[in-house]
């Protein structure tokens, strides 16, 4: 630690630190408009001008550029500091529109008024969207750039003489004004040094420089992958949010947490006129801090306000009409207590959902466990979840991994099992990359096609489909200490030799040594049986590496946001419950006579998607949702919920972090928060339950599920709910060899893709369309050749039953025998051609028929 | 000596003896830039049509030009007794005069005869008497081959001391810190313009902690009117690769990087051809001439920008980055090129090290400046309104009186107006100082200017101050590289300004407004934006009665400013003015033979017109308030330069006719 001195004021500071950083820690206000916290100086806006005591050649100097060395001596507030620094920035404000930053009526000025100045209405601090919440402008007010005489006002200034370039509007997610843009770059670093993207990068030089996406195209034809870093960054309108760009301007904000996946990004809303209008990261979760993903920031939206559910519906004839919303609750009621009355409870079966919060979870295992009485309680993907627990449990020992992501990113060695992390989990992938670029780990991924983590790894294995737990098993074989528990080798058909070979090295470089291991293991939650393998493959690496500490060094992303958490609840079948596929054939063949489905969206998520209709028209349904979901329509009554955003409550992410979520958003008519819908149900069927809120099931869960706090005591990012000790020791698992593919067609890979989210897919609407960035199937070339089919084509995948028509890209990142759909394409039409889970071999073959040539 | 050199010398020898003394008579062509664009190639291209159609018994040879640019192309035939003259210029129409002179018919080429470069030729005196190098006065060291040898032949470099000094230190396995040390005591320093020690420069690499580490070659010379580096790039390559060679043996460096601007093609042809011979030949890569040591050298072209000259942007230039100066620290001596310790010298820097490592400290140091403070001898390219245009290699402290002198004074007789040392960076001084300033250093910063790396531009009195800043904080502004607001706004800003008030739009404000920019400037990153403001605060304090002439009277006695002259039509009887008419890019000048005229709210005064028809049409005051259309209209973002300011700008001048001066007239013979 260094001594130094801030306009006389002695501080203690680590030497060798920026000095703006640590100007700023001191609650001193500093202009610096291209300065990001953390990375290296650029110094490029030369407006954090200081005074440092013997500076040379003269004593103003750069305070980004300035590192804290021992008995520093600086003044921010000197004269000539704020004249140096006012004369900068009015270089800066003379290429940007700025009558208004410098004009002293702008706080009394009204956007329709006329300005005294004759200023031009598209020049008018007024009239821009980052109006009040604008750094460029805070800055110039730092400086009193309105008591500076304006040399360059009235001036023939290039600026205003040449036509402002257009503004590129054309994709959902982010307007690119380059007009307002004062070429800090700070955009452009943070997309290479945070997200390690590089879509944005400086083009041209002089007055003619630039910020250019790709090669200088529209943003959508960049690389670009929505984050939204640049966004956060930037000082000026110049990279917008194009949701609600307009009315962004928050009035308060929330604390809450994404749940798009298992990451858990803790976020804040803005919220304006009682809804979310903008998302920043909240850095309160340690692993992911100031990142979120395209679907953290913009997916809130995804779903128009009129197209959610403000009013409960029941079934009128054929139709489902509006009903004042205790009439829907007492028609729920009657309807799930007339099977109790006559079945008894375990004709009904109880589906929760991973987007529900805890509580609700919790009160919904109530409500089948004391309530309704039955066993047959479960989620759409509870076996694929169950099936990873079990692999973990016989492995390891424990029902809850200790792991904690923040693990991974001080790895020296990662390990990636996923579908496409990137896509599924993409802060994840982040955090990965990060290892890589930051601390030279080395990454091995093991993935069917090819990902945006594929360049950052030393060796990627590209197994077939149903052969990736046989390539990580392949690692593990490497490494073991004792080969004879693994089962027969099975051999990773797909994986090429020499890609075998380096992983092989780098794990076995990681088996040497005790740094950092991780492994990290995204199921695809397609198929439980698959999964489980991998999950024991997963576990078995973690084991031969890292022995005794296995458990610390398995990571388990489940794919959706709260599985763990519902799991934990009780979501989950009871003693001779019957789990989710077998619900389904219950409800098909007459044995479950009603559902009550909370959240979830089996026509969405569940692979067989006949054998789930049949089964939904077969039963009664009682929905609980937000939205009109493929589900809801075939529902006896509906229950209208609020949205996510709009609940209270906790959910536990992948590493057992119990986050927050507070509502950004009020009820616009008769929707309820669901922890209210399900205390109301409850007791109209005559539960007893006396909860208030949200707070008081907290409350009483803390009591009943282990590791789980109540609200006070929950430290959002911080809290963990990590369950008890191994109680065995750890033990190498067998795997068997996959089922064999019939027929002769290609295989079909399913995985969510990074910009479709399950609220936003739950609806067929334009808005929430808008918000998928195109969704095709993927196909390799060589196939594509085989079955005359060419990019852009539009084709038929079959199984001979069902027919899915979507149109094709041509990427050899897929396998050749293997072609890739994203599971939300067209509200999980693609489910259609897998059999229901279980049931049938793992994987399924299609055929390929380009349309124009049927 | 090494069993590998001696081999090398032997054949070297021999190939130079046949080139010294050839069988029969040989014309060699001077083919360099500068040549080519005086039509070397088309001289080239008759020489050899016009000796086969004789069949006459004559060989041709290529060299470098030998300094004297304003008589391009140059040749030179060597006779088999050894006698060889240079002649210039030779023309495509002269050659048949050349291959007369050198199959026998004595005196055919006699008018073009410049001097003799060896032997006697009656009524030819030697080179070394002719006017333009007599302010030589340490003879030729850097230059010594320039114009004698092939610049593409290895053996001729060996055959002339090439390599030897290379070899002697590798065989002697001399201590890499007293090569170091040899370079303190003869005191080289940096001649790009910094004057910084190289030996100081080299022990800072030598130092440091990494193993992995490199040189570079600074071969990225921008500066408009400096041409010393393409003339070694481009006549003697080996020069360059030796030093560099001895640079990577005295600082441990196994790496080095020719960083060539790609306007040098020929430079990076004739280096890379240069890095290709000597690797065959043992003198470079591994085992290098059996001594153990090993280095690799290889080209990169630059992409264009000027900043890439500053050391850190060609080092992000090197690596494939978008070619910005770095913030410093880290100096590349600690972070450079892929963030290993490098080492960035200038060409000359490189080019003077082999010959101090064989001729030792000593004997470096006998050229200096009077004072002392300025060792060696540096090479100087000399350009602008001057009749002769050329470079030479003088030691310092020559007064620049003298090199007006040689040079044969300004175009015309006219006078002086201004110096130009060193490139925009460096600022300019009126020609009233011409008796106070010499070629070293302290006159120069003296008065707030920099004497650079070489390029001098004698500026005549048909140039404007204020034409000139319009001109060169353009030139500013589109170099800058983006980073710094103060460069690439503070620039556009004085660009702005000078356009303006050369549009007759001056203001009282202007002159505290360029201040205030120029304060601004102080703040940037780089030497570029530091230095953005000297030659505005130069035409400030300087130029001050012509810059407020414009301003106040809006008067422009040099008639160049747009806003204050117009042009008019002075003689109906130029046959030139049809075609005057037809250039005309805005259809300004009207009417028929006769009865010419000019319409001043059309007319963007580009000039194109008086460079036709200069009898025809002259240019004249304009009363205040003319209206200029549509001229020195800031240059919008993005946009490139309208073709109607094209004849006006910098770029047109120093680019297109290198040396052949600012608008005076044609290069003419001696």
């Amino acid at each position: 630690m260094a001594k130094i001195t801030i306009n006389g004021t002695e501080v203690e500071a680590e030497a060798g630190r920026r000095l703006v950083e640590v100007i700023k820690e001191q609650g001193i206000r500093i202009t610096n408009l291209c300065y990001i916290d953390g990375l290296e100086p650029y110094a490029g806006c030369r407006t954090c001008l200081v005074d440092i005591e013997g500076g040379r050649p003269t004593s103003i100097q750069l305070s980004c550029t300035a590192q804290v060395a021992e008995g520093m001596v600086v003044r921010t507030d000197t004269p000539e500091v704020k004249r140096a620094r006012q004369g900068v920035m009015s270089l800066i404000m003379a290429n940007h529109p700025d009558r208004c930053l410098t004009c002293h009526r702008r706080v009394h000025c009204q956007p329709g008024e006329i300005c005294l100045r004759d200023d031009v209405v598209t020049h008018r601090c007024l009239t821009c969207s980052k109006n009040y919440r604008c750094e460029l402008q805070t800055s110039t007010e730092m400086i009193d750039m309105g008591e500076y005489e304006e040399p360059w006002v009235g001036e023939v200034r290039s600026y205003y003489e040449t036509p402002p370039p257009e503004p590129d509007r054309a994709n959902p997610y982010l307007e690119f004004d380059p007009q307002m843009c004062i070429i800090c770059t700070r955009c452009v670093r943070a997309c290479a040094d945070i997200r390690h993207t590089g879509a944005i990068t400086l083009s041209g030089k002089g007055s003619s420089t630039a910020i250019a996406f790709g090669t200088g195209g529209p943003v959508h034809e960049s690389n670009c992958d929505f984050c939204g870093a640049c966004i956060d960054v930037c000082p000026t309108a110049t990279l917008m949010e194009k949701p609600n760009k307009w009315v962004g301007l928050a009035e308060e904000w929330t604390n809450s947490t994404c749940n798009s996946c298992s990451v858990g990004c803790t976020i804040s809303y803005g919220v304006a006129n009682d809804r979310p209008v903008i998302v920043r990261p909240d850095r309160l979760n340690q692993f992911s801090r100031d990142q979120i993903c395209v679907r953290g920031r913009f997916h809130y939206d995804a779903v128009a306000e009129n197209q959610r559910l403000s009013r409960s519906l029941a079934r009128r004839g054929e139709r489902l009409l509006p009903v004042p919303a205790d009439e829907a609750l007492a028609e729920a009621a009657r309807l799930l207590d007339g099977v109790r009355r006559e079945h008894g409870g375990g004709a009904i079966a109880v589906l929760g959902s991973p987007l529900a919060t805890n509580e609700e979870a919790y009160l919904l295992a109530r409500i089948a466990r004391d309530v309704l009485q039955t066993p047959h309680i479960d989620f759409s993907h509870g076996s694929i979840h169950r099936a990873v627990q079990g692999a973990i449990h016989d492995a390891l020992g424990v029902d809850r991994l200790p792991s904690d992501l923040t693990s991974v990113e001080t790895a020296e060695t990662i390990v990636v099992l996923a579908s496409d992390l990137e896509e599924s989990h993409n802060v994840a992938a982040l955090r990965i990359k990060d290892a890589v670029v930051k601390r030279g780990a080395r990454l091995v991924v093991v993935s069917p096609r090819w990902g945006e983590l594929v360049p950052f790894a030393a060796a990627w294995l590209q197994p077939s489909p149903g052969f990736e737990a046989a390539a990580v098993q392949a690692l593990v074989r490497a490494i073991a200490s004792d080969a004879s528990q693994l089962g027969e080798p099975v051999v990773p058909r797909g994986v090429t030799a020499s890609s075998l070979e380096s992983a092989v090295e780098v794990v076995r470089a990681a088996a040497a040594s005790d740094k950092g291991f991780a492994v990290v293991y995204a199921p695809n939650p397609v198929d439980a049986a698959a999964a489980g393998d991998q999950a024991r493959a997963c576990a078995n690496l973690a084991i031969a590496a890292r022995g005794q500490a296995a458990a610390s060094s398995l990571h388990y992303l489940p794919t959706d946001a709260n599985v763990l958490g519902i799991s934990d609840m009780g979501v989950g079948p009871a003693a001779n419950g019957m789990a989710f596929s077998q619900i389904i054939e219950a409800a098909r063949d007459g044995r479950i006579k009603a559902l009550l489905i909370h959240d979830d969206n089996p026509l969405l998520n569940g692979a067989g998607s006949d054998d789930i209709r049949a089964a939904l028209e077969a039963a009664q349904l009682v929905v609980i949702d937000s939205v009109r979901s493929t589900t809801a329509e075939l529902a006896e009554v509906v229950l209208a919920e609020l949205p996510f955003f709009a609940k209270d409550g906790t959910i536990t992410n992948a590493d057992r972090r119990i986050n927050r979520q507070r509502p950004a958003g009020v009820p616009r008519r008769e929707e309820r928060d669901g922890v209210a819908l399900l205390t109301a149900l409850a007791n109209e069927l005559g539960g007893n339950f006396a909860y208030a809120d949200a707070a008081a099931v907290t409350a009483e869960a803390a009591s009943k599920v282990a590791g789980y706090l109540p609200y006070e005591q929950v430290r959002s990012g911080r809290s963990r709910a990590v369950g008890a000790e191994a109680t065995t020791q750890p033990r190498l698992q067998a795997i068997g060899a996959p089922a064999a593919p019939e027929g002769d067609g290609l295989r079909l890979v399913v995985a969510r893709s990074l910009y479709t989210t399950w609220e936003g897919a739950s609806m067929r609407s334009e808005e929430a369309d808008k918000m998928h960035r195109e969704e095709v199937a993927t196909l390799n070339p060589r196939d594509a050749e085989a079955a005359g089919v060419r990019s852009g084509d539009a084709v038929v995948l079959t199984d001979g039953t069902h027919e899915v028509s979507v149109s094709v890209r041509l990427d050899d990142g897929v396998a050749p025998g293997t072609v890739y759909v994203p599971h939300y394409y067209d509200g999980g039409a693609v489910m259609s051609l897998l059999p229901l889970e279980g049931t049938a071999a793992a994987s399924v073959t299609v055929a390929v028929r380009a349309l124009q040539l049927a | 000596m090494s069993d590998a050199y001696d081999a090398l010398r032997e054949r070297a020898d021999a190939a130079w003896a046949a080139w010294q003394h050839p069988e029969r008579p040989r014309i060699d062509i001077a083919i360099e830039t500068s040549s080519l664009a005086g039509g070397a190639g088309d001289t080239l291209r008759a020489l050899e049509a016009e000796i086969g159609r004789r069949g006459a018994a004559v060989d041709v040879g290529r060299v470098h030009g030998y300094g004297l640019q304003w008589l391009q192309p140059l040749a030179d035939i060597t006779w088999p007794d050894g006698t060889r003259v240079l002649y210039g210029p030779v023309t495509a129409e002269d050659v048949g005069l050349l291959v007369d002179e050198a199959t026998g018919l004595v005196g055919a080429a006699a008018n073009l005869a410049v001097g003799t470069l060896s032997g006697r030729r009656t009524g030819i005196p030697p080179i070394a008497d002719h006017p333009f190098l007599a302010a030589e006065t340490m003879g030729r060291r850097l230059l010594a081959r320039i114009g004698h040898t092939d610049p593409e032949s290895l053996d001729h470099y060996i055959a002339t001391g090439g390599y030897f000094a290379l070899d002697r230190m590798l065989s002697r396995h001399q201590d890499p810190a007293s090569v170091r040390q040899l370079m303190i005591d003869a005191n080289l320093t940096g001649r790009g313009g910094a004057w910084f020690p190289a030996g100081m420069k080299w022990n800072f690499l030598a130092g440091a902690a990494v193993e992995e580490r490199y040189l570079i070659c600074n071969a990225d010379e921008g500066d408009p009117g400096g041409w010393v580096n393409r003339v070694l790039l481009e006549g003697d390559p080996h020069l360059i690769v030796e030093g560099m060679l001895t640079a990577a043996f005295a600082t441990g460096a196994r790496h080095g990087f020719f960083y060539i601007r790609n306007e040098y093609p020929l430079a990076v042809q004739r280096v890379r051809q240069a890095i290709a011979d000597a690797t065959a030949a043992g003198l470079l890569g591994d085992n290098i001439l059996g001594s153990g040591f090993s280095c690799t050298l290889e080209v990169i072209r630059g992409a264009g920008a000027y900043v890439c000259g500053e050391e850190t942007g060609l080092i992000s230039s090197v690596q494939d980055g978008r070619g910005m100066p770095r913030v410093k620290p880290p100096f590349p001596a600690a972070a450079g090129v892929f963030m290993k310790p490098s080492n960035v010298n200038n060409v000359e820097t490189y080019a003077n090290v082999p010959l101090i490592l064989r001729n030792g400290a000593e004997w470096f140091r006998q050229a200096a400046n009077p004072a002392g403070t300025d060792i060696g001898t540096k090479i100087f390219s000399f350009s602008g309104d001057i009749a002769r245009v050329g470079f030479m290699e003088v030691p310092f402290g020559v007064p620049l009186a003298k090199i007006i002198e040689v040079c044969g004074g300004m175009v015309g007789g006219g006078k002086l107006k201004a110096i130009q040392a060193g490139g925009p960076l460096a600022g300019y001084l009126p020609g009233s100082l011409l008796g106070e300033l010499s070629l070293e250093r302290a006159p120069f910063s003296k008065h707030s200017a920099l004497m650079g790396g070489g390029g001098i531009v004698f500026i005549g009195e048909g140039s404007c101050s204020v034409d000139l800043n319009v001109m060169f904080s353009e030139f500013l502004e589109e170099e800058s590289c983006g980073r710094c607001t103060t460069c690439h706004h503070g620039n556009q800003r004085m660009h702005e300004v000078f356009s303006r008030v050369a549009a007759g739009g001056g203001r009282n404000e202007d002159r505290h407004n360029l201040e205030l920019v120029g304060s601004s400037l102080a703040y940037s990153n780089c030497v570029h934006g530091q230095a953005s403001p000297t030659i505005m605060r130069n035409t400030l304090r300087l130029f001050e009665r012509e810059y407020e002439a414009h301003v106040a009277e809006h008067r422009c006695d040099a008639l160049r400013c747009a806003g204050m002259t117009r042009f008019r039509v002075a003689d109906q009887s130029d046959p030139n003015l049809p075609a005057a008419r037809d250039i005309c890019p805005t259809g300004a000048i009207k009417g028929e033979p006769g009865a010419f005229e000019v319409d001043d709210s059309l007319c963007i005064r580009c000039g194109a017109c008086t460079d036709l028809a200069p009898r025809g049409l002259v240019r004249e005051a304009a009363p205040l308030g003319t209206a200029v259309p549509e001229q020195r209209v800031p240059k919008p973002p993005g946009v490139p330069a309208a073709a109607g300011r094209v004849p006006l700008s910098f770029q047109t001048t120093v680019i297109a006719r290198p040396e052949g001066g600012m608008g005076g007239p044609p290069p003419f013979r001696r």
